[in-house]
């Protein structure tokens, strides 16, 4: 009885175990994760920097008319797009033409002044012309007068001087030598025939010989003095007269007149009307209607017609794959077109932001609209590497890089496909492949790309079925 | 019994009867919870939970500082690691079957082999008989590790490593059970044999229709000894069996060393345990007549 009781219960131990050993082989094989594999590949990476950016216009115009118009219409909106001669703002007419009338007033003026600038100044020229004559005519007078008396005084002393000695060779030796002793002071009267001594005579002739030497040296300093005054009166008549340009500074200041007045007379011939100097969109107005133009600016445009510009920011960590001249794609939301084929123009560093670079991109004309958003893909192409996996298959950790390669491995369950972890090292990787150094895996090692549920070193896999 | 019942009555012929018993009761009782221990052990371990366990066994499992202890109940008892072994570890049956099929295996081909051994060796004169029996007695005296060699070539030669087999066919020919079974043969008589013999019964009947049924509890004997030396079968298995889905329970249990698995050790082991208790306790009046037969004189 006993007996029969064990062998039953063996015989359900038995019984129970058979349905665990079910069990569990439908437990461990739900719970076993399944995997995808991949293998590797010869492929290039792509680096890829996506972004958006605004589209800029390329150059901006300024709008100016004259300074002081009286605004009066203004035709534009800011953010509107204008065609080349597209009205943008009218001023008043009335106000214009005044303001014509004035400036033609003005530069009547000036030039009736100018007349008289020009009809004083002949007058004075002559004057000073006639003057000049009468100085060199005075000069020549006092010369000829001064060596007329010079020679006049000159002949009179000589006389005298001659007198004296004709006189002095017929007077007796002892007079003589009276005479030697008293000097030339005493006169000979001694054998004057008039009764008068010797010794007078001579002393009369010695003084009038001496009176026409002294009036000799008179007429010459007198000459001298009047040719010397004569000459100075010449030179100042003769003086070059101070420069005067007002003339000139009268013209210049009439053709600037002139210019403003064209510029005004140009203004009115347009009706009053400032129009758009080229395709753009109106960025900023200035003006307000009937207020007075400055001298400023009075609209801004943003010139579309010589082509735009596409401005954005990237990320400074992408700073290795972005570079003057890389291939841009750019993609417009909403629109299936792709613009294809052009370059980054510039790459800088962001001002504010130091982990931000901001690239540029030139776009001529017609390919976006400025203002519009857009977005743009930069791609870097990078060698051909032997050993590409995608980046899902990769896996990261504090020391470094690794795969997961399932293996068939002999275990207790008979075959199993065992997950193994290998270590790599990464060449290259963009955001979808990784390529890694050459030789750590072959081709025909399966490298798990994605799994059910997570996988360790030893893991049981199932491959999942495609 | 008898020796027992007599211990009593001079036991109780003495004076101080109690006190005698009381100690001797003691002792006893020392020595039965010193023995039962790794059972209790065993059982309570399959029940703790794994952080509970870890800090125990850490010194053992997981090298940590000091010594491994044992408390004699979890603190917080749990079936997670039962749950585990059932459920989560497929392996662990791809070894119960493997042992399995070696223990039953073993028991089926000395059921054939031995029995008609033992019957040949007890009931029929040959040549060299003697001499037979004696090889078959060194045998069954020599250690597996003498053999070991000698046992690897011949199962290489037979293409039989890697392979139950190889496990199963040594064991169904071995000479143990033969030696069990051959004492309760012979103590068959002759003459019952010659009488059946007279009224026409053949060789094959002999055997079948007296033999057996009056050498069953030999035979039974035999079997319960050789599940339990089969079940827990270490050596040749780690000799003979190289890949892992051969291998069985046995090996499976000390491959299960680290603290976060020493939980999932336990509950695998007390579920070994349970079939052999069962063998064991269904057979317990056989055993000892079997180890009785192997002890007897001839």
């Amino acid at each position: 009885m006993e007996r029969k009781k064990i062998i039953k219960v063996f015989g359900g131990f038995l019984a129970v175990m058979l349905s665990f050993t079910i069990l569990s082989r439908a437990v461990s094989g739900a719970s076993t994760a399944q995997v995808e594999t991949v293998r590797i590949k010869t492929g290039a990476i792509d680096h890829r920097v996506t972004g958006s950016g605004r589209v800029e216009a390329g150059q901006e115009i300024a709008v100016y008319t004259e300074n002081g118009q009286r605004v009066k219409e203004i035709c534009v909106q800011e953010g509107q797009s204008v065609e080349k001669g597209e009205l943008l703002f009218t001023v008043d007419m009335d106000e214009l033409e005044e303001q014509i009338l004035a400036a033609q007033q003005e530069m009547e003026k000036a030039g009736l002044q100018d007349k008289d600038a020009q009809s004083n100044k002949g007058v004075e020229q002559r004057n000073r012309a006639m003057a000049k004559e009468r100085a060199a005519e005075d000069y020549t007078q006092a010369v000829s007068d001064g060596d007329h008396s010079v020679a006049q005084a000159k002949a009179a002393w000589d006389a005298a001087e001659q007198a004296l000695q004709e006189f002095l060779q017929q007077e007796p030796s002892g007079a003589q030598q009276l005479g030697s002793v008293s000097g030339d002071v005493t006169g000979g009267d001694a054998q004057s025939p008039e009764g008068m001594s010797w010794e007078e005579k001579k002393a009369q002739l010695e003084q009038a010989a001496a009176e026409a030497k002294a009036a000799y040296e008179t007429a010459l300093s007198a000459r001298t003095d009047s040719v010397k005054s004569a000459a100075r009166a010449l030179e100042d008549a003769s003086m070059p007269t101070a420069s005067d340009s007002s003339a000139k500074q009268n013209e210049i200041t009439r053709q600037q007149q002139e210019l403003a007045l064209k510029k005004l007379q140009a203004l009115k011939d347009a009706e009053g009307k400032v129009t758009a100097p080229a395709r753009g969109v109106v960025t900023q107005i200035a003006v307000t209607t009937g207020d007075f133009t400055t001298d400023g600016t009075a609209m801004r445009l943003a010139d579309t017609s010589k082509g735009c510009r596409l401005a954005a920011t990237v990320d400074k960590a992408n700073e290795k794959y972005v570079s003057k001249g890389s291939q841009v794609n750019i993609a417009v939301p909403g629109s299936k077109e792709e613009i294809t084929n052009y370059a980054v123009s510039s790459v800088t560093s962001h001002e504010e932001d130091q982990t931000l670079l901001e690239i540029t991109v030139d776009l001529p004309e017609g390919v976006l609209e400025a203002g519009a958003m857009a977005e743009f893909e930069i791609v870097q192409k990078s060698e051909n590497f032997s050993s590409v996996i995608p980046i899902q298959a990769l896996r990261e950790e504090q020391n470094g890089y690794f795969v997961m390669v399932v293996q068939e491995e002999q275990g207790v369950m008979g075959k199993e496909l065992v997950a193994r972890r290998f270590d790599v090292r990464v060449k290259d990787k963009n955001s979808t492949y990784a390529a890694l150094e050459d030789g750590l895996l072959t081709g025909e090692q399966e490298i798990i790309s994605s799994s059910s549920r997570p996988v360790g070193d030893g893991s049981r896999v199932r491959k999942m079925e495609k | 019994m008898m020796e027992k019942k007599l211990i009593k009555k001079e036991l109780m012929e003495k004076k101080g009867i109690h006190a005698g018993k009381l100690l001797l009761w003691g002792v006893l009782a020392v020595l039965a919870a010193i023995a039962l221990y790794p059972v209790f052990f065993l059982v309570s371990g399959s029940v703790m939970g794994e952080d509970e366990l870890g800090s125990y066994l850490g010194p053992v499992v997981s090298g940590k500082e000091g010594y491994a202890e044992f408390p004699l109940l979890p603190a917080y008892p749990t079936l997670r690691h039962y749950v585990e072994v059932f459920l989560d570890s497929p392996e662990f049956f791809v070894m119960f079957w493997n042992s399995v099929k070696i223990t039953f295996g073993v028991l089926a081909g000395q059921l054939l082999a031995g029995t008609m051994a033992a019957w040949g060796f007890a009931k029929y004169d040959f040549p060299w008989k003697k001499g037979f029996f004696l090889i078959y007695m060194i045998l069954m005296l020599l250690p597996f590790q003498v053999l070991m060699l000698s046992d690897y070539l011949v199962l290489d030669r037979l293409g039989l490593t890697d392979n139950l087999w190889g496990i199963i066919l040594p064991g169904a020919f071995s000479t143990f059970p033969v030696f069990i079974m051959y004492r309760f043969f012979v103590e068959l008589p002759d003459s019952l044999l010659e009488s059946a013999r007279l009224d026409g019964a053949r060789e094959w009947q002999l055997f079948c229709y007296i033999g057996l049924p009056i050498g069953s509890s030999g035979i039974i004997a035999a079997m319960v000894l050789g599940f339990l030396e089969y079940w827990s079968l270490i050596e040749q298995p780690l000799t003979f069996l190289k890949e892992k889905r051969l291998f069985p329970l046995s090996i499976f249990l000390p491959d299960i060393t680290s603290a976060s698995q020493s939980g999932m050790a336990f509950a695998a082991s007390v579920i070994t345990f349970f079939p052999a208790l069962l063998v064991f306790l269904g057979g317990q009046d056989y055993l000892e007549q079997g180890i009785m037969a192997g002890a007897v004189k001839e």
